[in-house]
């Protein structure tokens, strides 16, 4: 090494480059990787979003992870109704302790989804006081955002062999294509305790679970009324032209 | 304080950083050959990781963790991927400070232990010990604990291996074995023994 | 092409191997042998870690300032460890989990910053990126022999795959319980090191006394 490549200035200039690039590729890697760490973080609630985005089937960790990232996650905040960019909408867990203290609960992520085989067309989260704990769960509407595509249960500390049958196949298929609201947006879905033929906007509450399964009912309704999407749901349905929604 | 005390028992034997979960073995081998270097480096352990660990505690939660910068206006950021980058700098600036500091007032240790006192700061268990620490989410006194614990330990563990390799210099080892060969199956030994302590509750 | 046994490649494999020769890289060699899955990880890791270390402590050989030329070469282990460490984490995470704090210790793998303080320093890119693959590959040989009997007679499995039925599970396979636990790593190292000395003689270290027999102190009168 010659006197000349010792110089003060030189050796600065070594030292800059050399942070520079690695100071480059430190962050490029943790930029691109956060997401996709951050889905494997919340795998479970990530896979009931999934389910109720595509439908019930085996995946592995790694599917559910891609099919994730696939959605089009964003951040929705109830008071404006405006959907706030600087927020990571795919790991923002609205559920989470620290959040859940700080009581800090209106702003939820929701989740459009672009794949067209698709069985909903928006994710929504939903949640509610059931008999023993609070239900969370996952509503997925369908492209007139009347109607529901899948209901999903992610959460909840009912009984078990009672109230958890909320989580049973047959009841959340149930739901299939029921009506939520019209198309002024006022609620229609109900609970009834079947003896005959139900209409469209009316879900058979489970024997012996009455009051869980109408519990979430009554959580689901609650959230696409004036306190929950409602509002935002109304401005989304009047431009339906924009969405190309036949 | 009993806590404490816990903390820096079970560090020195049921999770001994040599002889359980086996860092900084180079070193612990390389040195191993006379008593006395391998207690100067044993002390000089003992002295980095009491500093380099509650530091890099008090860094890791004012500056890196999740959250950690609210008190500057950012309690969104997360730098905790910066953490590794950020202990090997303090521990190469305390060792390179030690190294100093042993010059000017115990030259006679600084020499004996030649290269392997700046070699100290790609010691496995001394970065290993902050990197615990983190992720068994130690406060400051339990990190100044931790740090006394994994350093006593390290420097038990070599100081052992040390007085029986000494005697082993008497011994007709079979050629292949000679050297390198016996000293781990030795060190074998002394983790086995040591794996006693597992379970013990302090 | 016949790689000879002094190519940068060949020549860390077994006549100089950076565990059982050159005494580096030890800790994870031990601490990470339990299993074939997070050895077989953690080798590519330091594979690749060598690798990237070795090209750019190379590529910068001529304008590497002396006074600050170990703390560069510690940033660019780093930034690579980091940068190995979160692609770990993100698309491996259950391994990731178990190797846990080793793939960060990777910084401190003495392989890595001692080649290139010793090779990467003064020879060009090609033979530096051979070398510092060569010296991975050493260091694999040793990690996932040593782990490939650990899991077998530790749980009678390799990468997971039941070879030897354990009694748990109604074979009749006991597993060897020394096996699971940290020591047993030392043992088949030492064992290993045995092996390869009496095929390679050449790498047998003389004793540092040797005991003088009775005819050599008369005749030294």
């Amino acid at each position: 090494m010659t006197k000349a490549a010792e110089s003060v200035p030189r050796t600065l200039a070594v030292v800059i480059a050399v942070a520079l690039f690695c100071s480059a590729m430190v962050s490029g890697a943790v930029y691109l990787l956060r997401p996709i760490q951050a889905a494997y973080a919340l795998l479970e609630r990530n896979r009931t979003i999934v389910e109720v985005a595509y439908g019930a089937g085996e995946r592995t960790d790694a599917d559910v992870v891609q099919a994730f990232l696939a959605l089009d996650a964003r951040v929705l905040d109830l008071e404006s109704g405006e959907y706030v960019p600087a927020m990571d909408s795919y790991g923002f867990d609205h559920w989470s302790q620290e959040r859940v203290e700080q009581g800090a609960t209106r702003r939820v992520p929701i989740y459009f989804v672009t794949r067209k085989d698709a069985r909903a067309y928006l994710v929504l989260p939903v949640e509610g006081p059931g008999m023993w704990s609070t239900l969370q769960g996952y509503v997925g509407l369908q492209a007139d955002l009347q109607h529901i595509a899948t209901l999903g249960i992610f959460r909840h500390g009912e009984t078990p062999g009672i109230g958890d049958r909320i989580q049973n196949r047959d009841w959340l298929s149930a739901w299939h294509d029921k009506q939520i609201v019209d198309a002024a947006g006022a609620v229609l879905i109900s609970g009834v305790k079947s003896e005959g033929a139900i209409t469209a906007y009316q879900i058979d509450l489970i024997t012996g679970a009455t009051i869980t399964s109408s519990a979430v009912v009554r959580l689901v309704s609650n959230w696409f009324g004036e306190a929950g999407y409602g509002p935002w749901l109304a401005r989304l349905r009047a431009d339906e032209p924009a969405r190309g929604v036949k | 304080m009993t806590h404490l005390l816990e903390i820096v028992l079970r560090a020195m034997l049921v999770e001994n950083l040599a002889l359980v979960f086996l860092l900084g073995m180079c070193t612990y081998i390389a040195v191993s050959k006379r008593i006395e270097t391998a207690i100067g480096l044993g002390i000089a352990v003992v002295v980095v990781q009491l500093i380099t660990v509650p530091v890099n505690n008090l860094l890791y939660q004012y500056l890196l963790a999740p959250g950690a910068l609210a008190w500057a206006g950012l309690p969104t950021l997360d730098l905790s991927f910066l953490a590794l980058v950020t202990f090997i700098g303090v521990i190469a600036a305390l060792v390179q400070v030690l190294e100093l500091v042993l010059e000017r007032y115990v030259p006679a240790l600084q020499v004996r232990l030649g290269i392997y006192l700046p070699l100290l700061t790609v010691n496995c268990a001394i970065l290993g010990a902050s990197l615990l620490m983190v992720q068994r989410r130690y406060d400051f006194t339990e990190s100044l604990a931790w740090g006394l614990g994994t350093g006593l330990g390290w420097a038990l563990a070599i100081v052992l291996f040390a007085a029986l390799r000494e005697r082993l210099h008497y011994s007709d080892i079979p050629d292949g074995l000679q050297g390198l060969g016996m000293a781990f199956i030795v060190t074998g030994f002394l983790a086995l023994g040591l794996s006693g302590f597992t379970g013990v509750e302090f | 092409m016949r790689l000879s046994r002094t190519h940068p490649l060949i020549r860390p494999l077994v006549d100089d191997n950076p565990v059982t020769l050159q005494i580096l890289g030890l800790c994870s060699a031990l601490a990470v042998s339990s299993s074939l899955r997070p050895a077989l990880i953690m080798s590519i890791s330091v594979i690749v870690v060598l690798a990237f270390s070795n090209v750019s402590v190379s590529l910068l050989r001529y304008v590497l300032p002396r006074s600050v030329r170990l703390i560069l070469e510690m940033t660019i282990i780093a930034s690579a460890v980091v940068v190995i460490d979160e692609v770990l984490k993100a698309f491996v995470p259950g391994v990731s989990a178990i190797l846990s704090v080793f793939v960060g210790l990777i910084v401190t793998n003495c392989i890595v910053l001692g080649r290139a303080e010793t090779f990467a320093r003064y020879n060009t890119v090609g033979a530096s990126l051979a070398d510092g693959i060569g010296n991975g590959l050493g260091y694999s040989l040793i990690l996932l022999s040593v782990a490939a009997l650990r899991e077998l007679l530790g749980s009678g499995a390799l990468f997971g795959v039941t070879l030897l039925p354990v009694l748990a599970d109604g074979g009749w396979y006991r597993p060897n319980a020394m096996m699971q636990s940290s020591p047993s790593a030392f043992f088949i190292i030492g064992l290993l090191i045995w092996g390869v000395r009496s095929w390679r003689t050449e790498q047998v270290e003389q004793p540092a006394f040797s005991v003088r027999h009775a005819e050599q102190r008369e005749t030294s009168q």
